[in-house]
């Protein structure tokens, strides 16, 4: 796969676990509903309203509201800067574990 | 290695968690999302299913039950339509990986080769039937599994 990585950098707000894993569930997708999020990480609505402020407070996730069979969705997905900064972590996290990349 | 502080950093310094486990955490979140968007085991069972009862019965029988047979994709779509509905997107890949690729080609190569034998008697039938299910089903598998793995190295390496 022809991939563009990013330069170990540890990214101290990514770190927190709730956050870590929003932002790892969410590299794997173009986006993800509120409700999808929620069920896939098992937590509450408050902790994750909570969760994605921070990350969309600094540019690291987009948050769009949009309507679905009359009724209001949240659909988040990680940015250009989220995704820089999460695959920069996670080579981070790897360079301190030493973890060869596969 | 650089670290970059945030202002709302949680409380807990991150100090305190393993970088280890935190790795572990964030390869089994991401391999739970890919995992909730790809194809639905059953739905893969029955399309395998469907595909091995077309091509054991093709030439065999009238090609009306060869149709009623097709039809059944129907159901199929629709269950596909509204399963993935109630997911999330999951990102586009720009290439797929060598393995998807390979068994992708046997998997297309089986079916057609399928073709060439035009069973007769009852257990011929039986035998193509489950002759090309295990293989199919098998290509269908590797395939899944190499998308995965795939995807879960793009969420993770790939900055784009």
């Amino acid at each position: 796969m022809k991939t563009s990585s990013s330069q170990p950098l540890f990214d101290e707000l990514i770190h927190a676990p709730i956050r870590l894993r929003l932002c790892a569930g969410l590299a794997t997708v173009q986006w993800a509903e509120f409700a999808q999020l929620r069920e896939t990480l098992k937590i509450s609505d408050s902790v994750l309203s909570k969760h994605l402020k921070q990350l969309s407070d600094v540019g690291y996730l987009q948050v769009e509201r949009f309507l679905k069979a009359g009724r209001s969705h949240l659909r988040v997905s990680l940015t250009s800067k989220g995704r820089a900064a999460y695959v920069g972590h996670v080579a981070a996290l790897r360079a301190i574990t030493g973890t060869a990349e596969s | 290695m650089e670290s970059e502080a945030h202002p709302m950093s949680d409380q807990t310094s991150s100090a305190h968690h393993d970088p280890a486990q935190m790795l572990a955490a964030a390869q089994q979140a991401s391999a739970d999302m890919a995992h909730a968007t790809e194809f639905p085991r059953g739905f893969m069972l029955c399309l395998v299913a469907l595909v091995s009862t077309g091509l054991t019965l093709i030439f065999a029988v009238p090609w009306f039950i060869i149709l009623c047979i097709g039809a059944l994709l129907v159901p199929l779509g629709f269950w596909y339509f509204f399963t993935t509905a109630r997911r999330a997107k999951p990102r586009t890949l720009t290439s797929h990986s060598g393995p998807y690729t390979r068994y992708f080609l046997l998997f297309l190569l089986l079916t057609q080769c399928a073709r060439f034998w035009i069973p007769e008697l009852w257990w011929e039938f039986v035998a193509k039937w489950i002759l090309l299910f295990l293989t199919l089903w098998f290509c269908a598998i590797r395939m899944r599994a190499s998308l995965l793995k795939h995807r879960l190295k793009d969420a993770h390496e790939n900055i784009i």
